[in-house]
């Protein structure tokens, strides 16, 4: 980081004042955005510093550079920023910054935006140089720090043309101050004061005038006009004559402010204006002097342009205009000292330990070679320190066969790669890498400790390989990576080492192998917390609990992830889990376990956080698989909901390409749907369009379609066939020893035996049922069910009472309470039963749409819209189309 | 993107600056100044603009070339 960027630039003793816009910035004290946007020269950064110095605001200053299109940088500097004036400030979001893995930056700035209402006092926050951001991310960043900031911090941008955020709302808002152009010129009167009372130079009202008409206020070429009238012994006839010039007027002051300038000064400005920042030491090594210092302090203090970045005067930089002026010159009169000058520099900030600046210039004139030796040193630290998009840009910048041959690089890039989802553009580098570095092990000549460097990087080599294979469908040699890992790595470097074992343990639970998963996973755990990547940590924890539920052991699943929230409550992070995506899943294990529990209100208000996280993500079947559980809780609680998501879950399936588990999911969920509002018909219709057959083979990859198949023939009486059905399934899940699944099966058993009058083996299944259920405490199952078991159950309460079963008196006690609880929430329910055909229908009504365009919209006939709206009418108790459509409102329905 | 193009900007610019804007013909006309040449592709263009308006010229207008039609 470079410090120099956050420093606030210093005005110079020549300033001229400007009570107008003081007062315009004054009003800015209660806005959001002051923007100041005019072209290069126009005094935005000196009349900003010179008004903070006097308003004596605590400001947390940032000038852009290029380099910073880079969310993890841009950040990293406005927190740095803001520290300077509170140094508590964004520590723990930082932390989250510097890091190789870690959440999106928008949940890292919702949690600055908490950080910044715990400031009580004004404080301005200025991003200088704006136009050099280009990154989108970066924009959309701004705009949302802009929308939810609270009123102490004030936005100041400065920038050459407009940038792209949602001024004109702020403007509507009152929550924009603007200076622009016309307001920042310079007026006759403000030349007057500059040449006149100022540098003393004595001008005639005539030529103020001209000046002003020839100048149009341009302030940079008004000083310039100044420096060239030093020693200039006919001042007036030198405006006429500028006046009467129609060449571009910067380039005509910057040749006569350089004519007049002694040889030596000429030759060091511009063969400085190669660097973007510049001390004494790397100017003396650059041209070969020793008096650098001498001449930058003569230089600022004659107003040559020269910005001080610091206070201790060490660096400095020139007016980016006037550096590019320069530059053009030196182009022109000698392109090969540029390189040789590039080379220097390059070697000079190489040597004082400034890697990134020596990158830069070696890159300036294309020495990829030394640019690679200097990117193979500094890539790991920029990886550990969240630098990827810099990483990226080297990487594209580059020629690949040069990349293959720097082992470190390649890791890192390869690493950066595959994290993006760019699989196939990493593999090769990552090959390269390989083979450099076993043929350096395999080659001998290693000193021990050279040996044991080595060796650490095949190491990470060969997770990162794991990594890529992870990301695979088929990953044979996924096990064969995760070992070779293992052996060149220690738990010196837990965060690999925690990767390697859960690379490991994806590969088994891909494989179906949840017990081996398990154990990875826990090794995992261990070592990223070692690891302190809070990142990591949540990724791995949330794995775990899904993997234990996968097992059927919800308490364990539970208990992981409210750990995993207590250690970011520790840590400082609780906002990053309310607002990250990824933290979706967490709450989806939460709310189903607390569902499974019957607890209706804590699950509905985890499933709700859950739902609102997967919106703001781009995983779809997360988004699908948590829509399925909400729409199954909330037909608990309010069915119009339910009804509603359910649509939103089917439009969702449309757009979404098949896969397989989630097909299948679906499936039940659809089957289930139709039971419950007894469509029977369109539940067959379902079953044959999605070609379930009795005859074909079950497997546990559809044996949850086939177990909704099983409810579909009970519902129907088809008792030998749904007979037959459960107990090839309940075969299949006992071989697998899915407990769940034989939960259900055997409560579809009692549902079975009761149609048969079987009542004794009814209640003896049922038994079964709760006897498994009792030891994880799933309640859901039999209440799903009540009201086909009603009289099973009540039967089962009064055995309990007289003779014992195994099965504990709490889980009894528990599910009493429930179905108590349950049925009562039920009755509250407005009961309106509307398909999700007639809901279209009744939407597209409410547009004010007549029959037949109904018809042609949903692609069905006429009389079938007329049945729809007869059962609407009879479902709303309503008689006309305009009393449906208002009761509709009412219920919010549409 | 492998048209033509004229930039108008005020003021009379040499020569010299051929090599800053990309290797473009600097034409004068009368008391402006005609970059013309040929557009790469959007980037470039965008690069062209930057440096006009980082050198604080003034732009006129922005054509495309229609002597060749």
């Amino acid at each position: 980081m470079l410090l120099t960027k956050l420093h606030i630039p210093p005005t110079s003793q020549n300033i001229v004042p400007r009570p107008e816009l003081y007062e315009k910035l004054n009003n800015g004290l209660t806005r959001k955005l002051i923007l100041i946007s005019a072209p290069a020269g126009f005094g935005k950064t000196t009349l900003l510093s010179d008004w903070i110095s006097q308003q004596n605001i605590p400001t947390a200053w940032f000038s852009v550079d290029k380099a910073d299109n880079d969310p993890v940088e841009f950040l990293s500097y406005i927190i740095s920023g803001i520290q300077n004036i509170h140094k508590e400030f964004g520590e723990s979001a930082l932390r989250l910054l510097k890091s190789p893995n870690r959440p999106t930056c928008e949940s890292i700035t919702d949690l600055l935006i908490n950080e910044i209402l715990n400031i009580k006092e004004n404080f301005l926050l200025v991003l200088d140089d704006f136009h050099l951001i280009i990154d989108r991310d970066i924009l959309e960043l701004v705009s949302y720090l802009l929308e939810h900031i609270s009123g102490n911090i004030h936005i100041v941008i400065l920038t050459r043309s407009d940038p792209t955020l949602p001024v004109a709302r702020l403007r509507s808002q009152n929550q924009l101050v603007e200076l622009r152009l016309t307001d920042l010129s310079f007026s006759a009167s403000d030349i007057s004061i500059l040449f006149n009372k100022k540098l003393k130079l004595g001008l005639s009202v005539d030529d103020i005038y001209s000046l002003e008409t020839k100048t149009e206020g341009w302030i940079a070429g008004l000083q310039l006009t100044a420096l060239s009238m030093q020693g200039r012994e006919h001042i007036s006839e030198f405006i006429q004559f500028l006046k009467g010039d129609n060449r571009y007027i910067m380039d005509y002051l910057m040749e006569e402010v350089l004519k007049i300038q002694s040889d030596e000064i000429k030759e060091f400005l511009l063969q400085t204006s190669i660097l973007e920042q510049m001390s004494a030491p790397l100017c003396n090594s650059l041209l070969n002097r020793n008096d650098s210092q001498i001449i930058l302090e003569t230089l600022e203090m004659n107003n040559m342009f020269v910005i001080p970045l610091d206070d201790e005067r060490n660096w400095y930089r020139y007016h980016h205009l006037f550096a590019e002026l320069l530059r053009q010159r030196l182009q022109l009169r000698d392109k090969d000292v540029i390189n040789a000058l590039h080379n220097k520099a390059c070697e000079w900030f190489e040597q004082n330990n400034m890697n990134e600046m020596a990158i830069g210039h070696s890159l300036e004139i294309k020495n990829y070679k030394k640019c690679i030796q200097l990117l193979g040193r500094e890539a790991e630290d920029m990886w550990q320190n969240g630098k990827h998009t810099a990483i990226l840009k080297y990487g594209s910048m580059l020629p690949d066969e040069l990349i293959k041959t720097n082992t470190e690089f390649c890791l890192y890039y390869s690493w950066i790669l595959i994290s993006s989802g760019q699989n196939q553009k990493a593999e090769p580098f990552l090959e390269s890498a390989e083979l450099n570095i076993k043929k350096i092990i395999h080659g001998g000549n290693l000193t021990k400790d050279n040996i044991q460097y080595h060796r650490k990087l095949l190491g990470k080599i060969s997770v990162a390989f794991a990594y890529l294979k992870s990301n695979e469908e088929h990953s044979g040699d996924i096990y064969d990576y995760c070992r070779t890992a293992m052996e060149n790595l220690s738990d010196d470097d837990p965060f690999w080492y925690s990767w390697a074992w859960f690379s490991y343990g994806i590969a088994y639970f891909s494989n179906g192998s949840l017990l081996e998963s398990s154990t990875s996973f826990n090794k995992a755990f261990e070592y990223s917390k070692k690891s302190g990547n809070i990142y990591l940590i949540s990724t791995i924890a949330i794995r775990m609990a899904e993997n234990e539920q996968q097992l059927g052991h919800y308490k364990s699943a539970f208990n992981k992830c409210s750990d995993l929230l207590a250690i970011m409550k520790d840590k400082g992070f609780s906002e990053i889990a309310k607002a990250e995506w990824t933290y979706a899943a967490l709450f989806l294990i939460m709310g189903i376990t607390e569902f499974m529990w019957a607890d209706l209100d804590r699950g509905y208000e985890h499933i709700k956080i859950a739902y609102d996280l997967s919106k703001k993500g781009k995983d779809i079947y997360l988004r699908i698989f948590i829509l399925m559980v909400y729409t199954v809780m909330l037909r608990e609680i309010d069915e119009v909901e339910s009804e509603m998501k359910s649509i939103e879950l089917e439009d969702l399936m449309k757009q979404t390409d098949t896969h397989s588990f989630l097909t299948t999911m679906y499936f039940g969920w659809k089957i289930h749907s139709f039971l419950e509002k007894g469509q029977i018909e369109q539940a067959n219709t379902y079953v044959s369009e999605y070609g379930l057959d009795l005859d074909k083979n079950k497997s546990y990859s559809n044996e949850s379609a086939y177990a909704a198949y099983a409810n579909l023939l009970l519902a129907q009486s088809k008792l030998d066939e749904a007979e037959l059905l459960l107990s090839e399934l309940y075969v299949l899940a006992d071989e697998g020893n899915r407990v769940e699944k034989m939960i259900g099966l055997k409560i579809a058993y009692a549902i079975l035996y009761k149609k048969k009058s079987n009542h004794e083996k009814a209640v003896a299944n049922l038994i079964e049922a709760m006897e498994m259920a009792a030891g994880e405490n799933l309640l859901y199952y039999f209440l799903m069910y009540r009201h086909l078991t009603d009289d099973l159950l009540k039967e089962i309460f009064r055995v309990q009472a007289v003779t014992k079963t195994k099965i504990p008196q709490k889980f009894f006690d528990d599910l009493k309470a429930a179905l108590e609880r349950w049925n009562k929430h039920k009755k509250t329910n407005v009961g309106i039963d509307l398909s999700s055909r007639e809901l279209d229908t009744l939407k597209l009504i409410a547009q004010d749409l007549s029959n037949q365009e109904v018809a042609d919209k949903l692609f069905i006939s006429l009389n079938t819209v007329k049945t729809h709206l007869k059962n609407i009418y009879s479902k709303l108790e309503v008689d006309n189309r305009a009393k449906a459509v208002t009761r509709a409102k009412e219920l919010r329905i549409v | 993107m492998k048209d033509k193009i004229r930039i108008r900007i005020k003021g009379r610019l040499n020569e010299k600056w051929k090599d800053w804007f990309d290797g473009m013909d600097i034409i004068e006309d009368g008391d402006d100044t005609i970059l013309y040449g040929n557009i790469k592709d959007e980037a470039f263009l965008h690069g062209i603009l930057n440096k006009i308006r980082d050198l604080n010229l003034e732009l006129l207008s922005l054509n495309p070339d229609e002597t060749n039609n």
